[in-house]
């Protein structure tokens, strides 16, 4: 009976010993990697220094269709930012103010107009987005014929003044 | 002497009940000098008013305003990838699209010359013009081009000049710190950093510079649009 009391204590602080050193482990394993993430992000932290550039064009909405020559193109990127602004092939240069917010108002061809708004930050780091505005009347005049007729016979009497 | 003393104090009393309600009157605004302040206000928040609405009703602001709310008019451009009877499929920038037409009522023209669906090439620009309603469009105008309306390819850079004559630049790239050439042309604009034309000559090695530069083919050296000093060339003297 005496022996079978021991030997049942054994067995408990056997198993009571092993569960203890199975919990020590897995707080072990859950910790190891705390410190190895910790590590990394020290490691990567001069790379991650320099954020990119960004840009987000506020106006004009892509695919705008209008029968005006210019528009107004408003966005915003870094904070005193160098902006090239693109309208097909010409360029305009200026820069962003001290809330990142740029505008430019420039002229459009008839047609297709591609406005691609390049950004430069001061470490040389790029950013770029493009807008196409078309410049038509067609969808006016399939809307309103008679207006156009009208306009056109008012151009028209007009020449035959001068 | 009590007596005495209470009945002149009863007297300065009633003086004095006297002079409050005479005081009183006297501070009591003149209701019809308060009808005409408040009139007078009134009249002044009104025109403040009609003028604020005046300002909103501006002819060419509302039809403006209603313009911005309602247009719907909305254009996509993209390369022919393909011709069915009555669809199209166009490739852009933002994917490929395919766009049902019905040439019976959708106006398509070749070089100003009205023409059919099946007229259109693979291969050929088309710029759609129609009706934007949430995701779908509605085509209407359909214009086909020959050639890519896109510009040149374009690069804008930041970088200091290594070597600069009067038909080369070559700058190293901040960002990259790779070094690139770019040929100066006939419509290549050298400005100061007001933006003021300068001479090529006024540029030498180690000045700071944004260009903006396009080709047509990459694997040329590109050809200078603008060559802007990020400081002013007197002070850099």
């Amino acid at each position: 009976m005496k022996k079978e009391v021991i030997l049942a204590i054994l067995i408990g602080l056997g198993m009571g010993l092993f569960i203890t050193y199975g919990v020590y482990r897995v707080k072990s394993s859950i910790a190891t990697p705390q410190v190895t993430d910790l590590e990394q992000a020290t490691d990567a932290s001069p790379t991650t220094t320099a954020t990119p550039a960004l840009i987000a064009i506020h106006n004009p909405e892509h695919g705008k269709v209008q029968s005006e020559s210019t528009i107004t193109v408003t966005g915003t990127t870094t904070e005193n930012a160098y902006v090239v602004l693109f309208v097909n092939d010409d360029d305009s240069i200026s820069t962003s103010d001290d809330t990142g917010n740029f505008s430019f108002e420039v002229d459009l061809e008839d047609g297709v107009n591609y406005i691609t708004v390049h950004v430069v930050k001061n470490d040389g780091t790029t950013a770029t987005d493009e807008r196409i505005v078309i410049v038509s009347d067609a969808l006016d005049t399939l809307e309103n014929p008679e207006a156009t007729e009208s306009a056109e016979t008012t151009t028209d009497t007009t020449v035959e003044e001068q | 002497m009590y007596f005495s003393k209470d009945l002149t104090a009863q007297a300065s009393v009633a003086e004095l009940a006297v002079t409050t309600d005479e005081l009183a009157v006297e501070l009591q605004p003149d209701p019809t000098e308060v009808i005409e302040e408040t009139t007078e206000s009134l009249e002044d928040t009104a025109e403040k008013g009609i003028e604020q609405v005046k300002k909103y009703l501006d002819a060419g602001r509302v039809q403006g305003v209603l313009k911005n709310m309602f247009d719907n008019h909305h254009g996509i451009v993209g390369e022919v990838q393909r011709i069915n009877d009555d669809a199209l499929t166009i490739k852009n920038k933002q994917g490929t699209t395919i766009l049902v037409i019905d040439d019976t009522t959708v106006l398509i023209t070749k070089d100003k010359t009205a023409i059919k669906l099946n007229d259109i090439a693979v291969g050929n620009w088309v710029t759609l013009l129609g009706y934007k309603d949430g995701e779908d469009f509605d085509p209407k105008v359909v214009n086909v081009s020959s050639n890519s309306p896109r510009p040149d390819t374009q690069l804008v850079l930041l970088g200091m000049i290594k070597e600069i004559t009067s038909k080369k630049v070559t700058i190293l790239d901040r960002a990259t710190g790779e070094e690139r050439t770019f040929v100066f042309t006939k419509s290549s604009s050298v400005e100061d950093v007001s933006g003021e034309e300068v001479s090529i000559s006024d540029f030498e090695e180690d000045v700071t510079v944004l260009i903006s530069a396009t080709t047509t083919d990459e694997t040329e050296d590109f050809d200078v649009v603008t060559l802007r000093s990020v400081a002013s060339l007197d002070d850099l003297r």
